[in-house]
Formats: C-alpha cells, structure tokens, sequence
C-alpha cells in the first residue's frame, strides 16, 4: 500500500466511521435534504453526536443547532453540506479552519448541469486542493454504513441492513430502488456510497477502499463513464482475485472521439473496449440493477462453477424447459444425464408423470415431497455430470399459504436450509429460482440469498461463476456445443 | 506458452521506418513498410519485396516465386483494387512485365501527379481462415486489440472482441474464443482447424508493438490475416501514425 493510499483509506474511514458529523443546512422543512439527512441520521441509530448547523435555527429534532461550525465547540470528523452553491465555498473554508478533514457536499449546480455549473467546479476543485480537504461531490446523493447505523440518504432506515456487499454508484438515484429491493430480497448493501460528479473523490478510490475492508466481500459498481480508466484497471485488477467486482453498465459509456481512419476504428463502438477491459481486470458485466445484487451475493457466497454443466429440478411444468433456455442463452450447458444416473434417479422418482432425462422433472405431486427433492438433488451433484444445480418452483411449491385446502403447510425452513446447504457439501453452486417468491420470505440469509425470482436472474449469476472461475485460475475453455 | 520471437534491434527497425515516413510528411504507412514493422515483432507476413523498376520487379519474383500479387506502391492510394493498381495471379515473367506497367499506367490515371514509389512484388498466400488483428487508441483506455474473423463477420455482423493493452496469455485466448463464430477457427465443413496459437502469438506481438510505440502510433490494420492448421500470414497491413 502506498503511503498516498494510507492516507486516502485513514481520511475515508472518517467518512464511513465517523465520530462526530456536522451538517451544515440542516433544516426543518420536510422533504427538503436538510430536513430528510438530520432526520435519517437520528433516526437509524447513529451512535455518535450529530451537530446541525443553521443559523435560522435554535434546534432541530431535538438538538441542539449552531450557528456555524466554528461555533461547536468540538471537532466532528465528517461535514455534510447542503446550502445553496455560491455558500458551499465559504462552509468548505469554515470546515477547514475547524480542522475536518472529509467532507461530502450534496449541493447541486455544478458540472452536472452543464456549461452554466462547470466554473463553480472548477473553483471548488481548486479549493480543497488549497484547502487539504477531501471531498466527495458535489452533487452526492449520500451515503449509508449499516454496521455503523450511519445513513446520510433520504431511504428510511429499516431498509439499510448489514451485509457483505458495498455499492458505489455515479448515480444517485439507482442506488435508493437497488437498497429496498436489495433489503427486501435479502441481499442487502450495507455501505453505499453516491459520487456525484467524482470533482475529488472518484470511484478509483471508493473501489481500493471498500477493498480494503475486510466486511466488504463483494463491490458492486454502477458506472457512466471513466476519468481514469487505467487507474480503474489497476484498481479492480489488483482487487478482483481475493474480492467479487460487478459493474452495471450504463451503456452511455463514451468511448470518445476517434479518426475513422482504418476499419478497426469504424467497427469499434462505444462499449466494446470497456465491455473486453472487464473481462481483462476480473469484472463481472451485469445490465440490470437486480442482476447487480443477485450476481454479487451468488459470487460471494457459493462455490464458483467450475465448468458449464447445469442440472436442472423441477417440481412440474414446462419451466425447465423455459430454465435451459435461459441457461443455454448465456452459453451454459444442461446435459442429457447418462443411463446410469438415469436409472439411480427412477429407482427414488417413482412418480409416473416424472422426467430424469435433465431438466429432472418431478411430476408436479402435491404436497410436494421436499425431501425427494433433497435426495435427488445430492445424487445428481454427486456425481460429475453437472457442476451445479438449479432448483425451480421449489419454493412457490412449499408455500402452503398459496394454494387451497393447503394452508397448514408451512415452508419447512430447516429441510431448505439442508437443501441449500448442499452447495458447501459437493463445492458445487445450487440456486433456486422461484418467480413468486415473497420479496420478505421468512428464513435464515443462507436461504434468502439463493432464491432469485427471474430466469435471468439464476442464468446471469452462473454464467458470472464460470466467468470468474475462468478468469482466477486463467485458463480459457469454451465449451463446443455441436 | 506464448512464443513471440522479436527481431533483435526490432525497435531500431520499427523507429527508421516510422522517422522515415514523417520526414516526408506521411501519416499512413505503406503496405511494405506496415509489413516490414510487423515481421520486427514476430508477425508473418506474405513475402513483400518493394520494386522500382521491371527489372527488380524480375528479380523479386524470381526471388520470392510463382504465384504472385503485384501492387502499386502510393501514399496517394489507399483503396488499390478500385484504382485498378492490384494484379493477381501472376505466374510467368511476361505476366510481370505486363503487370508492371499496367500498374503504373493506371497509377497515373488515377492521379496525375501521383507519387509513384514504385511496384511490390508480392507472395500470393495460399487460402487460409481470414481474420482481422486491429489497433486503435481508445480515449479512456490508451491502445486496444481487436479480434474478429474477415469478412462479414466484422462488416456486418460485427463479431469483434476487444482487450486493453499489453494483453497477456490469457486475454488473447479469451479474446479468441468469445466472438460468435469461433467455431469457423475449430473448422467447419470439412475445413481444418485453424492454428489458434499461432493467433495468440501474434495479439501478443502487436499487443507488445502497440505499447512500445504508444506515442508514435495511432491505429493499426492486420487485414487480412491469414490462420492455417499450422501458422498464419498476414497479407496486407496498414499503420497509421501520431
């Protein structure tokens, strides 16, 4: 680590682990980003003081407010700035004085907005570097560190929950539906982090931080574009064998201007450069905010595929049929199971309607019998036929609750967790893909983060799997389906 | 493993070629001059001799032997086919006489005051899978590889894969085996399967070309390359300059 970097990740973990933080624009009206960050911070439970600054104001949810930051008395660690534009530059001196180190400016006006905001910009850029303050924005949405009940978004605090994975997003905006899905799902973001417009902070640097943590198992990154693509290179590469990198692109990615002198220039677009850069550096390419999530927690917690061959079991129905295609579309294999498997799986599927050619296809028995379900699902990852598994329906099947005459019967959340379980026994990774999934299912975090609801969802993790199998050891495979 | 095999003063040769070009004032490298750069790093290319006259012209096909390509030789002619400044198929001595003036008669039809350095003499490769090897300088990036198989593949279909510079073992095998229609380099319809590390090897030489010369160059066509079961040869090459 070099002694630049040190002082980055000691500056930044002001900002993550605050002790102390002020915010200055603190307000009272409702709605507005003063009133909704003082608000959030309170209320998730932030274990260290919290000091709004306002001079129109004497308190504010019960605090007391001050007229400015000189005027505290103490020195918080972190400044959170929401004033109008032309004042940030006198709160950003103010912080200076006062000794804060990192500040995160949530104004807007700025190089966002075009042309008209782009000189303020550059006066701010130059201000903290005249100033030794870090900054992160401006124009940053805010930020959240579940395990600190920290949360600077405007996103209620029952959604931000505690979990391995960190997101750091150019945008705002994706990050608030991505935490409440997220936390609904069960694949929670415990830290996040908006850039804004990246003036100081970039996203080079929030990748080396959360890197760095060791809480912090897999990064998910939503980018539109780079300022330092090499730097990111460097950042990711050095980064992606020991942690999980996504990015979810955002496909307005400028690759910039060209001479289109030889061919090689005209054909190559705007993504295809980034899109073979990722693959180069260890990161995993998504293109949905839900693929981002479900990706991320399918890396970070199951074994990595080692080669492309799905089985595939299924409660009843044509959604095998519909799950091969998924798997196949992004260049995975479900192969017909040998004779002999065949045959040790009839001995236990005695159910006439059933199918063991792959997809397994257990004929659609009501109450289905889950611990059928688990033995066929160790035979089949048993043996070396397939390197993983997916289950379909599964969890719609147990739900009781859902089907008539049915309502005793409960989600046996033990038995699910024994099945899920069966990825650690046979290091092979085992999904469950169930479309009607209630988003908050009861059961433990190893259950709810493998049942994904979509098709894609299951198929764009597994192919994520081999992809970074394939990258960690080096070794390039195609498999050649005739 | 990879075995790129550089000439020894390879830089020297490459910078000659480079200084050369710009002290006339050129920006685009010459067939000949494109392929002299590439064989500098390891790259085979179709056996290019430069012709000024008839007689070196004899001589080089001697040299080189039948069949043979001939082609003008014109900073001022990009697009050789279409000024009728390509002949193929030669196979005789009169043919290169033939050849020869034909070439330059059209040359100088096509522009009055063309500048003229002369014929090259050309091995005509035999039929292999054609690819496409590119470099381009992405904003963001700096120097980046291309990949695609020739033809339609990359015109229309745009079955192209790219990696950042310097590429290693891995990336160009990946690079490789991601386009669409890599199942044509395993070989189809009877065909043989072309030489796979015969391609890596040369990524990695223009990988290596690319980064050595990042501030002198600034785009790059290997078109087309030709892969057979054992090898590979390029047959026509251009380097753009800074």
């Amino acid at each position: 680590m070099s002694g630049k970097d040190y002082r980055l990740f000691k500056t930044l973990d002001k900002l993550t682990k605050p002790k102390g933080i002020a915010i200055v624009g603190a307000s009272e009206k409702p709605r507005s980003w003063g009133y909704m960050i003082t608000h959030n911070l309170m209320e998730a439970g932030y274990g260290g003081e919290i000091f709004p600054v306002n001079p129109k104001l004497d308190k504010l949810f019960g605090l007391d407010v001050h007229s400015n930051i000189g005027k505290i008395g103490k020195v918080p660690d972190l400044a959170l700035i929401l004033v109008p534009k032309h004042r940030v530059f006198e709160v950003l001196e103010d912080c200076s004085k006062s000794g804060i180190e990192i500040v995160v400016v949530f104004s807007s006006g700025f190089s966002e907005i075009g042309e008209e905001g782009a000189p303020y910009e550059v006066k701010l850029s130059s201000l903290v570097q005249r100033l030794n303050i870090r900054m992160v924005g401006p124009n940053c949405n805010g930020f959240y560190n579940a395990s600190m009940r920290l949360n600077a978004t405007e996103i209620k605090s029952r959604f931000i929950k505690e979990g391995p994975m960190a997101l750091i997003s150019q945008s705002g905006f994706i990050g608030r539906s991505m935490t409440i899905w997220g936390a609904r799902m069960g694949l929670n973001i415990g830290q996040f982090l908006a850039l804004g417009n990246e003036c100081d902070i970039t996203v080079n640097d929030m990748i080396k931080y959360y890197g760095q943590d060791p809480s912090v198992k897999g990064i998910g990154v939503y980018i539109e574009g780079l300022k330092d693509g090499r730097g990111f290179m460097k950042a990711a590469r050095e980064l992606a064998q020991e942690k999980v990198i996504v990015s979810l692109r955002a496909g307005k990615y400028a690759a910039g201007a060209r001479a289109a002198l030889s061919h090689t220039s005209k054909i190559a677009g705007n993504t295809g450069v980034y899109e073979g850069m990722l693959k180069q550096v260890g990161v995993t390419s998504v293109y949905t905010a839900e693929h981002l999530l479900c990706t991320t927690y399918a890396l970070i917690d199951l074994p990595l595929l080692k080669g492309g061959r799905l089985g595939i079991v299924t409660i009843g129905g044509g959604y095998g049929v519909l799950l091969s295609d998924a798997l196949s579309r992004v260049g995975l294999d479900v192969p017909e199971l040998s004779q002999h498997l065949k045959s040790e799986l009839r001995g236990i599927v005695t159910e006439t309607r059933a199918s063991v050619r792959n997809p397994i296809d257990l004929g659609a028995t009501w109450p289905v019998d889950i611990d059928l379900v688990l033995k066929v699902s160790e035979l089949i990852l048993a043996s070396d036929e397939v390197d993983g598994l997916v289950i379909h329906d599964l969890i719609d099947a147990i739900n009781g609750s859902l089907w008539a005459g049915s309502e005793d019967i409960d989600i046996p959340l033990e038995k699910l967790e024994n099945i899920c379980s069966l990825s650690e026994r046979f290091e092979k990774p085992l999904l469950i893909c169930s479309p009607i999934r209630s988003l908050e299912m009861e059961g433990s975090e190893l259950i709810r983060r493998r049942v994904f609801l979509r098709l894609e969802d299951i198929a764009v993790a597994l192919s994520s799997s081999l992809f970074r199998r394939k990258w960690k050891t080096g070794i390039d495979s195609k498999i050649i389906r005739n | 493993m990879t075995e790129v095999i550089l000439t020894p003063n390879h830089s020297d040769i490459v910078d000659g070629i480079i200084e050369g070009a710009k002290k006339e004032g050129r920006k685009i490298l010459m067939e000949h001059e494109s392929k002299s750069i590439l064989e500098a790093y390891g790259v085979s290319c179709s056996k290019t001799i430069l012709a000024k006259d008839n007689e070196e012209a004899l001589r080089a096909a001697k040299e080189i032997g039948y069949p043979l390509v001939m082609k003008v030789a014109s900073p001022d002619i990009v697009h050789k086919t279409d000024a009728g400044c390509v002949r193929m198929d030669i196979s005789t001595d009169v043919e290169v006489q033939q050849a020869f003036s034909d070439i330059i008669k059209n040359a100088k039809a096509f522009k009055a005051d063309v500048d003229l350095r002369g014929v090259v003499v050309q091995e005509q490769a035999k039929k292999g899978t054609e690819v496409i090897v590119g470099m381009l300088k992405d904003k963001t990036f700096g120097p980046a590889l291309m990949f695609g198989l020739g033809g339609i593949f990359v015109e229309v279909l745009k079955d192209v894969s790219f990696r950042v510079v310097p590429l290693n073992q891995y990336d160009a095998e990946s690079m490789i085996r991601e386009i669409k229609g890599y199942r044509v380099l395993k070989g189809v319809r009877g065909a043989p399967p072309s030489d796979e590390g015969a391609i890596v090897n040369i990524l990695i030489s223009c990988s290596k070309l690319a980064q050595d010369f990042e501030s002198k160059m600034v785009e790059m066509d290997v078109n087309p390359l030709l892969i057979y079961p054992d090898g590979a040869k390029a047959v026509d090459a251009r380097i753009v300059l800074a």
